[in-house]
């Protein structure tokens, strides 16, 4: 299955990788775009049982997405990780 | 509270209501017995409870007013609206009195008709020395004292820029009527602790704030949206909602804005998207600089509308203002057809006017970020470059058009339950009152002020000094004698500075003004302004670099015709700092020939200007036999020197026209007539070498001699060629010219 992870607000030039069963499969630079109240949008391909971690290393974040659900919305409020997942495709206008 | 109609379901729609049929239209006030009534507060809006400390004021609900005989009506018509200042008085002028202090005044008043914010605002521009003020003022009382006799009272809560423009603390609009029943003088007064008293006469402008501009372009794969919404076309809406066909146009109207569709909008075609038809911003970028008319990359009241199938991002995204890139932002916005605001959810009640109240949503809301405004729960967000430019908070439910509605507290269906296709109070303010750059497309980048900057100082380094002068012995110039210039900046500090070479000469960066007598000031604008590679040279100090202008005649006419004294003062822009020149005083003397005078009226033209500036325009006609006729019967005269030249000018080379051949236009090259042109202008440039000088001012009669120079010696006429620059470097000694430029003419004359 194809989960979508949905970063969004609370970004500017942070530094993120996206971690798969313990493996950086991608490393990347988030700012949100004020527009959209969006940063970015990742898509893995998961399996049951399949881990799936957001890592800030400037922030010595790491938490865990859980996959359960199509999409999962991540921000950054007060210095931690909001995540929260969700079966309707989130829109930006 | 509410005065709102609650419109039966089965009611057609009309198209939008007009302003005085609408129940949030605010077209009267009226004062009540006590002679005390202040205003009423504005609608609580739909973020909650909107703008304390202004007591209510009661609103006239139906018309027509009763005219009891013997009791004075209290009745006031609508005042909020844009008013300017009434009439600008020059300043008196003189000798070393500074004539430049052109100063606009633009005042806002929102106090009525739509959603009114109980706000003035004043804009003061006073274009050189540069500077501005700008301030915000809440009402805190307004006083309907008789027929359209209005008072308003407010203090000032917010200020920018340099308050010694319009100092003070409390302001008094006051909106009278005359002999009728309209309203017909306008007067706001400023005054503050320890501050004196200003007056300032107002006119109307218009009852918006500002004009603002929509294009409207679709993709032709975008289906054929429709811009309008009708607002009973969806069962789950507030109840007193009106029914009525919103557009995009007359929402932004009842924002404050004269809001217009272009006429020039025209579909697009698909492949312009790219291979994979879908649109990334910077595609998108590029197709507002082909496709929009009004594409100029400045601040403008303009905005560009696209509709189009999907972007880039994928289904999530209903649309996006795209314009944050490059040095003007906000000026583009589009909609995406092909999106989620097309999912109407399962089982609704009208799934086609869902979409299309979607639809027409995201345009609004996407053309308000264009205005920027910020996504209601980001109200607050600040950091560098992005500061809200009053202290926000956010409003993560707010019934506006910057809210997602489908993240209110129970969902879209809860948002439009109880939205009336409106901004809130705080965004309103922004955008009728904010200083107009952090609104005005193009100007403010995006999402910055919204924030607050720091009030520019003004500069003055003391770095530069810049000269007006004539560049002769006296500043007294004969009748129809062209007034040439000469601008000097010098570099008074003690570090060497980069600066732009043709800072002087390109028209572009210097601002320059004449005034006649102690009369009205005009402003000269360059009738060539050339635009060139910046190229910054170190200037040490001490150093100066020169530009030249012929300013008796401008773009909008002569500045300098009839005899008298005139004053002219100049500004450089220098980006950092606005340098102003001294004021030089020169005086016309009165014609002393009868044939100067007959020839005044066909000389002070448009064409003659352009023919004079250009060196000749062999296209006009008229002009250049003006031209000939000055040349041939006012010989020895300076406006005679400075006509030949011009009647030369073409001659000196294979002058190129465009002409219609065989049905198409074709550049053809036209003969020179060498010999005439150097008669003519050996006439002109040699005859009184000091004489021709003077007219001409340095710049132009050598640079004009080293012309002659060079046609005579590509013409095989070597002699004559060194007979001209002799005379040239000759004449430059006598005048005390730079020696550096004295010996390039050497060197030229020694080559040739």
């Amino acid at each position: 299955m194809i989960v979508e992870i949905h970063f969004q607000e609370g970004f500017s030039n942070e530094k993120a990788q996206l971690l798969v069963d313990g493996d950086v499969v991608e490393e990347f630079s988030l700012s949100t775009r004020f527009q959209l109240g969006m940063a970015a949008i990742k898509k893995v391909d998961v399996a049951s049982g399949t881990k799936v971690r957001v890592v800030l290393p400037d922030r010595n974040i790491r938490q865990q997405v859980p996959v359960s659900h199509r999409y999962v919305k991540v921000s950054l409020e007060d210095g931690k990780l909001t995540i929260s997942p969700t079966d309707q495709m989130p829109g930006y206008v | 509270m509410s005065r709102k109609n609650s419109t039966p379901e089965t009611t057609a729609p009309t198209p939008a209501l007009s302003d005085e049929q609408h129940p949030d239209y605010q077209a009267y006030v009226y004062g009540d017995d006590e002679d005390d009534s202040v205003a009423e507060a504005g609608d609580l809006g739909p973020d909650g409870p909107g703008l304390p400390g202004i007591p209510p004021l009661n609103p006239i609900p139906d018309l027509p007013i009763p005219n009891i005989p013997g009791i004075p009506l209290k009745i006031c018509s609508a005042v909020s609206g844009r008013y300017k200042l009434k009439t600008v008085l020059p300043p008196i002028g003189g000798p070393g009195i500074p004539i430049l202090n052109l100063t606009t005044v633009t005042v806002r008043v929102d106090v009525d008709r739509f959603y009114p914010q109980k706000r003035i605002s004043i804009e003061v521009t006073r274009l050189l020395p540069r500077s501005m003020a700008h301030l915000i003022a809440n009402v805190t009382s307004d006083k309907c004292t008789g027929l359209n006799r209005r008072k308003i009272q407010a203090t000032i809560a917010y200020r920018e820029g340099n308050n010694a423009l319009i100092p003070g603390e409390k302001l008094l609009f006051e909106a009278s009527r005359g002999l009728g029943v309209g309203y017909s003088t306008y007067k706001l007064t400023v005054t503050g602790t320890g501050t004196p008293t200003r007056v300032y006469n107002l006119d109307f402008v218009s009852q918006y704030f500002d004009d603002v501009e929509f294009e409207v372009d679709k993709v032709d794969n975008a289906g054929n949206p429709s811009t309008d919404y009708s607002t009973h076309s969806h069962p789950n809406r507030p109840a007193s909602l009106p029914n009525e066909v919103l557009s995009l146009e007359n929402v932004y109207k009842r924002a404050g804005f004269n809001a217009t569709i272009s006429p020039n909008s025209a579909p697009i075609p698909a492949t312009g998207a790219g291979a994979n038809g879908t649109w990334s911003d910077s595609e998108m970028h590029n197709a507002m600089q082909t496709y929009w008319s009004r594409f100029a990359n400045k601040p403008q009241w303009v905005l560009w509308v696209l509709f189009a199938n999907q972007h880039d991002t994928g289904y999530g995204l209903g649309g996006v203002m795209f314009d944050d890139i490059g040095p003007n932002h906000r000026q583009g916005t589009a909609i995406f057809t092909n999106s989620f605001i097309q999912d109407a959810p399962a089982g609704d009640a009208n799934p086609v006017a869902w979409r299309q109240r979607m639809l027409f949503w995201t345009a609004i809301h996407e053309m308000g970020h264009a205005f920027n405004l910020a996504h209601s729960w980001q109200k607050a967000l600040s950091g560098p470059g992005y500061n809200p430019w009053i202290p926000l908070l956010n409003q993560p439910e707010a019934r506006s058009f910057m809210n997602y509605p489908y993240n209110v507290s129970g969902g879209q269906s809860s948002f439009f339950s109880n939205f009336d296709f409106r901004f809130t109070n705080e965004e309103l303010q922004f955008m009728r009152h904010a200083p107009r750059r952090f609104v005005q497309m193009g100007n403010e980048n995006w999402f910055s002020n919204h924030g607050f900057e720091a009030p520019q100082p003004e500069l003055f380094t003391g770095r530069y000094k810049l000269e007006v002068r004539p560049n002769r012995e006296n500043n007294t110039y004969s009748f129809l004698e062209p007034v040439s210039i000469e601008l000097k900046l010098t570099n008074t500090s003690t570090e060497p500075l980069a600066l732009d070479e043709h800072l002087l000469q390109d028209g572009g960066h210097i601002v320059l003004f004449v005034q006649k007598d102690s009369g009205t000031v005009r402003k000269w604008e360059p009738l060539i302004v050339r635009c060139h590679q910046e190229h910054k040279s170190m200037l040490a100090p001490g150093e100066s670099i020169y530009g030249t202008h012929l300013v008796s005649a401008s773009t909008s006419g002569w500045l300098i015709d009839e005899p008298g004294f005139y004053n002219i003062q100049a500004g450089v822009d220098m980006l950092d700092e606005v340098v102003m020149s001294n004021v030089l005083r020169v005086f016309v003397a009165p014609s002393t020939d009868t044939e100067e005078n007959k020839i005044a009226p066909d000389y002070f033209t448009e064409d003659v200007s352009r023919a004079l500036v250009f060196d000749g325009a062999p296209e006009l006609g008229k002009a250049m036999d003006t031209l000939k006729e000055v040349a041939d019967k006012l010989p020895g005269t300076p406006a005679s020197f400075h006509a030949a030249k011009a009647v030369a000018g073409p001659m000196l080379k294979q002058y190129k026209r465009l002409e219609e051949k065989d049905g198409s236009l074709a550049v053809v090259a036209g003969k020179a007539d060498v010999d005439e042109a150097v008669r003519l202008q050996t006439a002109a440039l040699l005859d009184e070498p000091q004489k021709a000088a003077d007219t001409f001012g340095h710049i132009d009669y050598f640079q004009s001699l080293e012309t002659l120079a060079d046609v005579l010696n590509e013409s095989g006429k070597k002699a004559e060629a060194k007979k001209v620059m002799s005379s040239s470097i000759s004449t430059m000694k006598s005048r005390n010219v730079l020696d550096e430029v004295i010996q390039q003419a050497e060197a030229k004359a020694k080559n040739l």
